[in-house]
């Protein structure tokens, strides 16, 4: 059964850019069409690792949404 | 992957279940913080997405630079720091430069200098670029303590530490060291070595420039700070010797990839993308001249003040009025250097807050009363208590000097939100200094006559009532400078200025004056009956003390005069202007969302609440708009008004320009009066408060 999209919101969530950019940060909205806004971002790019703050991550942009999987059980 | 699990699919899937279009959030985010994100993929948001060159991504501040590059870099650099000074930010000048970038990373990691390398050039270099990242970080913290944060200054420092930790003079002795260096190169031409030997110089005397808030002048001494006013003409001297020169052949030579907005994307950024600023070689040398100007007549005017009048001019004239001519550095320097963090005014040891309240109030009202002797000749516990209240009282009175001095520090805008703020401060302290004095009158009859007949003088709540009323026509007239206002408001801006004007000067007049004339009076009384001759001495001190409070409230009163005057007949003009419908005042255009009522109690509502003088209604503003106007009476006053201000003994220059520039609007509205145009908009005129009508 598909979780509700509220259940997500203040994870943890890993999302891979198609661009191969990684963001690591806390999912805070979410929109009917899955555009995301992420608080408290990293960006990771190769070797190098920075703050961006609050970013929004359009749905075209998303390769891939990664989640702890201890932390996804427990969301169950 | 290991212990992540992939949820793309099932994120998607479940925004399925949204209904009605709605966004999901969390109950800890308020969306208007959203459009504060940055948005990753699009190319105007992302400084992810921002495209380096191979020689940008792989420059190396360790390289080794010749002295033409030096040079070229040292020049960038200054006009960096004067870019990021003119409303942008550090991202997008400063550390725009590898170097200063390097050098605020490395410290991050070793909490040392960084030196690019070993020969005389890399060493000159580092001194330069650590001595101008030294210099950021001391405008940072001048930026946090006294400015505002994207109004006088913006940082965004992208999570650096610029040098904060490392001492000035570590960096100055650096500086030193590299002018000796340039100077005692033999490989290098001697007019480069020049060239360069003056770009540390003035690097030198920026890093220094800080030194005027630390400086401890003893008010009213003369003492001219000789060392520190060399430093500022020798950093004049430097700017108009480097402004001759040509730097267009020496940035030439500037490597590839050493300014570019590699920062952006490299470093923690919660901002855009922003193109790379940096104003003409010409302005950077101007402001940078304009600078260490403003801050020599800062130190030459403050420690050449002669006396409490003085001062109160100076920070009236030279401070106040004159604040958004001054560059973003002196601003910041001069608040703290006005008051430090000891209470201390111009770090005097001796001159303090508390000092300098007693002396405002003495230099108003409080001069040879009782309150200012603190003889109650009252039995020891009631004296006790007195003294307790009276404590309370002047505390209070010393916030209001901190806040009157912040006031005049800020920018012209913020002073008017300040004001504003300490108007219910003001009229609080106006009631409790009215009740203190009264009931010591009731209680032990402490009290100093007005004048001949039985009034209190109330020298305390005086002094108060007269700074709240000139606060409050300061706000009003401000909102004209500050192009506040509406075209249609203009009237009611004049009209109650010139009420508050009217209280002003009754207050002035049958009050201040009526009672340190009377105060003159009596000691020149006493004296005629005193035969000792030390006695006298002390009475004639007294007597030229009140001889200078009168001086300066004679000066005060005849600002005052003229601003009555002159609201008076700007208010008999426009009031023309509506009756022959040249002009609306009392109704809003057709497509204003306000009605005009609800604007003018909008307008006035900071004075609601004061309690004297009493707030004018929209029923008093309507029927002033009826009052017949007398043209020919406004004409012979207007023309009247060059021959009866001469502004003699007026010493503050910047005093006399101000008196000036009114009495040049009385003459451009006399040419006014001479239109029968419709009114259409304000103009710049002579003085800030009247501009021209067109």
């Amino acid at each position: 059964m598909t979780l509700s999209p509220d259940k997500f919101i203040g994870s943890q969530l890993k999302i891979q850019l198609k661009d191969k950019r990684d963001l690591y940060g806390v999912l805070t909205v979410i929109d009917p069409f899955g555009n995301l806004l992420v608080s408290n971002v990293k960006e990771s790019r190769d070797e190098d690792v920075r703050e961006i703050g609050l970013v929004s991550v359009p749905k075209d942009a998303i390769d891939k949404i990664f989640i702890d999987s201890r932390y996804y059980n427990s969301l169950k | 992957m290991e212990g992540f699990i992939d949820i793309t699919s099932e994120i998607f899937d479940s925004v399925n279940q949204i209904a009605n279009n709605k966004v999901v959030q969390s109950p800890l985010f308020d969306l208007l913080e959203g459009a504060r994100a940055i948005e990753v993929s699009n190319k105007k948001l992302d400084t992810g997405l921002i495209e380096l060159t191979e020689e940008e991504l792989n420059f190396n501040c360790y390289g080794k630079v010749n002295i033409k590059q030096c040079i070229g870099i040292l020049n960038k650099l200054l006009r960096s720091l004067m870019s990021w000074l003119d409303h942008s930010s550090i991202p997008v000048t400063l550390l725009s430069c590898r170097y200063v970038q390097e050098v605020v990373e490395q410290y991050l990691k070793t909490s040392k200098m960084t030196e690019f390398g070993d020969d005389g050039f890399s060493r000159i270099l580092s001194s330069a670029v650590n001595g101008v990242v030294k210099f950021i970080g001391i405008m940072i913290t001048v930026g946090n303590t006294v400015l505002y944060e994207e109004e006088d200054i913006t940082t965004r420092a992208l999570d650096m530490n610029f040098l904060n930790e490392i001492l000035i003079d570590e960096v100055i002795e650096n500086l030193e060291r590299s002018i000796k260096i340039t100077n005692d190169l033999v490989s290098a031409d001697d007019s480069h070595k020049l060239i360069l030997t003056h770009q540390l110089k003035l690097i030198l005397s920026i890093v220094q420039s800080p030194i005027l808030f630390n400086l401890q002048i003893e008010l009213f001494q003369g003492n001219p700070y000789e060392f520190f006013n060399i430093i500022l003409e020798n950093a004049i001297d430097t700017v108009k010797y480097l402004n001759k020169i040509n730097f267009e052949e020496f940035e030439k030579e500037v490597p590839v990839g050493c300014f570019s907005k590699y920062c952006q994307k490299k470093l923690n950024n919660h901002n855009i993308p922003g193109e790379l600023y940096m104003i003409s070689q010409e302005s950077t040398m101007k402001n940078l001249e304009d600078i260490f100007q403003q801050l020599k007549s800062i130190l030459i005017k403050s420690t050449s003040l002669k006396n409490i009048a003085c001062l109160e001019n100076w920070l009236d004239y030279d401070v106040q009025l004159q604040i958004n001519k001054y560059h973003v550095i002196t601003r910041g320097f001069l608040q703290l250097y006005l008051i430090r963090d000891d209470q201390s005014i111009l770090g005097s040891p001796t001159f303090k807050l508390s000092h300098l309240s007693l002396e405002l109030m003495n230099n108003c009202t409080l001069a040879n009363t009782v309150y200012s002797s603190r003889n109650w000749n009252i039995n020891i516990n009631d004296c006790k208590k007195l003294d307790e209240d009276y404590n309370k009282i002047l505390n209070d009175l010393d916030i209001i000097a901190y806040q009157l001095i912040i006031i005049k520090c800020n920018n012209r805008c913020r002073q008017r939100q300040l004001i504003n703020k300490n108007l219910i401060l003001l009229d609080s302290l106006q009631v409790n200094c009215e009740n203190f004095e009264i009931s010591n009158y009731n209680q032990f009859k402490i009290n100093d006559k007005l004048s001949d007949t039985e009034e209190l003088s109330l020298p305390l709540t005086s002094f108060v009532y007269f700074k709240k009323l000139q606060l409050m026509i300061d706000f009003l007239l401000l909102g004209i400078e500050l192009e506040l206002y509406n075209l249609v408001e203009i009237y009611s801006i004049y009209w109650y200025s010139n009420y508050l004007l009217k209280h002003l000067l009754n207050h002035f007049s049958t009050r201040i004056i009526t009672f340190n004339n009377n105060k003159l009076v009596r000691l020149n009384n006493k004296r005629k009956k005193l035969k000792n001759a030390s006695q006298k001495i002390q009475i004639d001190m007294k007597r030229q003390q009140l001889i200078d409070v009168i001086k300066h409230n004679q000066q005060q009163l005849a600002h005052y005069q003229l601003l009555y005057r002159l609201t008076d007949n700007v208010t008999k003009i426009l009031r023309n202007h509506h009756i022959e419908g040249r002009a609306n005042f009392s109704e809003v255009p057709k497509d204003f969302l306000i009605n005009f009522e609800k604007m003018f109690r909008l307008r006035f509502k900071p004075f609601e609440s004061i309690g004297v003088p009493k707030s004018l209604t929209f029923d008093e503003y309507l029927i002033s708009l009826k009052e017949p106007v007398s043209l020919d009476a406004v004409i012979k006053d207007l023309e009247s008004i060059k021959q009866d201000y001469k502004f003699e003994g007026v010493e503050n220059q910047n005093q006399l320009e101000w008196m000036r520039s009114l009495v040049k609007s009385s003459l451009m509205y006399l040419l006014h009066l001479n239109s029968d145009q419709e009114l259409r908009s304000l103009t710049e005129g002579y003085n800030p408060y009247f501009p021209n009508f067109k």
